[in-house]
């Protein structure tokens, strides 16, 4: 499959400050690639050189074989985005945003009348066709800037955070969406700090912080390699983990420690637990890994500004 | 580099100032009408005539121009900014195939087209007022057109580099403020001490406000058209900044 978008040693400082260090990354046609990042990681400041809202510092970045520099305008017509911020017009109606989102791109009245229609059905706005912007909910706005990114038919989407702050019916409504528009074709680059969305949306993903990539590949690869399988978690205060970790010595492990938690990554969990309990009936939790687990591991568990 | 998108944003300007009609023509033609009738009544009859003409007839054509600036003014400073900042429209254009050069084009645009439509009211009033007794007349929305751009491109800078609303303050009190007084709409400007009468000739009203007057009165002069131009490029200067300011501070 051909690669729609290439970075290589993608640079971002704005004054004197780096937001993004050099980042290498290639998006498949017709996946769904994901930036995963706690809060300030630069993953806004990475998809906002995609579409020639910020401007390169270094490196080299090519959108469907095309150069941000000289090709911003074409770049521009091909992508949809869906920012961070919902920014709906607010002196508008719904009808009349997409009307107006319509002819940036060129496309008359006329000729956007029916997609706009198919849109708002998709989208479950039908019914608020006419209302001001300032009286939609929360998930009803996220779902009108979704059905505005794709007035124009774009071939990637980029989306920054599409689901954050919306209640679980409203996330799993829009993920359903999503789903249905990527299997007719559609590249997707999304950017999200909820794990359960990245796992269920994303074919590849790399997990950034501070600016760089720590990690890349598909969810379950990255698991296998940061984590292994299964995870167990066990409630012990710190100066007592050291005991159950000597007392595992031996078996195939990695872990992490928090004061009042240990976590062991293993490929097979059976055997370490055994172990444990032969030790004392610890209070434990025994599961599958996830891709928290290797975002935890990866970027620490310290709180961001 | 500016396109027909121009037009596609200036849409959107028009759809959204035809929902405040009433209240955007009200707010700029309002005053000039009030100073019109008061002081044309009421200082009026102290004055008598001036150059042959009534004081109403006198300042007329100067107020009906400052609803062109008056215009153009609230357009690119208060609703320039707030769509720049608060509604971030300007961020979501960005994301089409658009440049900032064609935004700020389009407030330019939009903001001359409120002088047009602002002139074109009082045109309207005046003629049922009988105070237009010359066809030439129908050039004042043009006229209007003309110092829009000025003003709105000037406005445009100042919303560049503005960072608060409360720094429009510089613009009225600085700019249009003076224009308002010193342009000549009120009393003629040779009788100023000479260096502020240098200052109010550069002032670009007072060339329209001059155009206009002899529009008034039925005459129209080649010189005008020079008096047009100069006004035109400064707007187009101011243009070509307010631009590359907004440029700088968008697009990081
Ligand atoms: N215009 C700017 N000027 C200066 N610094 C900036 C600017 N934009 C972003 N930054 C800084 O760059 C870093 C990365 O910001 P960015 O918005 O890309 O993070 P993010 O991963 O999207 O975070 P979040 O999850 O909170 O949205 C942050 O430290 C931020 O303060
Ligand atoms: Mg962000």
């Amino acid at each position: 499959m051909n690669h729609v978008i290439e970075a290589q040693g993608l640079t971002k400082k704005f004054q004197n400050f780096e937001a993004v260090r050099g980042i290498d990354f290639k998006i498949r046609e017709g996946t769904c690639f994901g930036f995963l990042g706690p809060n300030g990681a630069g993953k806004t400041t990475t998809i906002s050189m995609l579409y020639c809202y910020v401007t390169i510092t270094e490196g080299e970045l090519t959108i469907l074989g095309l150069h941000p520099k000289t090709d911003e305008r074409k770049i521009k017509s091909l992508l949809g985005i869906v920012p961070q911020d919902n920014n709906l017009d607010p002196d508008l109606t719904v009808y009349e945003n997409l009307v107006v989102y319509a002819r940036y791109f060129g496309i008359s009245h006329t000729q956007s009348r029916p997609k706009i229609e198919e849109l708002l059905r998709y989208f479950n706005l039908s019914e608020k066709k006419h209302v001001r912007i300032t009286q939609l909910s929360g998930g009803m706005r996220r779902r009108l800037v979704l059905a505005r990114a794709f007035i124009h038919d774009p071939h990637i989407i980029i989306l920054d955070e599409p689901t954050t702050g919306l209640d679980p019916q409203a996330r799993h409504l829009i993920w359903e969406k999503l789903e249905n528009l990527k299997a007719l074709g559609k590249t997707f680059v999304l950017t999200t700090h909820y794990m359960d969305e990245a796992e269920r949306l994303c074919d590849e993903l790399v997990m950034m912080d501070h600016g760089k990539i720590l990690a890349q590949g598909t969810p379950s690869e990255l698991i296998l390699k940061h984590i292994g399988k299964e995870t167990i978690e066990v409630k012990v205060p710190s100066r007592e983990a050291q005991l159950i970790l000597k007392h595992i010595e031996g078996l195939p492990f990695s872990y992490e420690q928090t004061e009042a938690r240990l976590f062991i990554y293993t490929h097979d969990g059976g055997d370490v637990l055994k172990k444990i309990i032969e030790l004392k009936e610890y209070e434990f939790v025994h599961r599958r890994s996830s891709l928290e687990d290797v975002f935890l591991k990866l970027t620490g568990r310290k709180l961001r500004e | 580099m500016i396109s027909l998108k121009i037009f596609r944003i200036w849409q959107r300007h028009m759809i959204v100032w035809r929902k405040y009609l009433k209240e955007a023509i009200l707010g700029t033609t309002g005053e000039p009408i009030i100073y019109l009738l008061a002081l044309g009544y009421g200082m009026g009859h102290y004055i008598g005539d001036m150059n042959g003409l009534t004081y109403i007839q006198y300042i007329a054509p100067g107020l009906w121009l400052s609803s062109a600036m008056g215009g153009a003014s609230a357009e690119c400073t208060y609703g320039a900014y707030t769509r720049m900042t608060t509604q971030q429209t300007y961020n979501a254009i960005l994301a089409a195939p658009i440049n900032t050069h064609e935004i700020v084009g389009a407030e330019i645009l939009f903001g001359s087209t409120r002088s047009f439509i602002n002139c074109m009211v009082i045109l309207i009033v005046f003629t049922f007022a009988g105070l237009v007794k010359t066809p030439l007349l129908i050039l004042m929305p043009f006229l209007g057109l003309i110092t829009g751009v000025f003003f709105a491109s000037v406005a445009m800078t100042v919303t560049a580099w503005s960072k608060g609303y409360e720094f429009f303050i510089y613009y009225y009190t600085l700019f249009v403020t003076p224009s308002f007084f010193l342009s000549g709409i009120f009393f003629p400007i040779e009788h100023f001490p000479q260096w502020l009468e240098r200052i109010a000739l550069t002032l670009p009203l007072t060339q329209m406000v001059y155009v206009a007057r002899e529009l008034f009165i039925g005459k129209f002069e080649m010189f005008s058209l020079f008096r047009c131009a100069y006004v035109l490029l400064l707007g187009l200067f101011f243009f070509w900044i307010s631009t590359k300011m907004i440029h700088k501070r968008l697009i990081k």
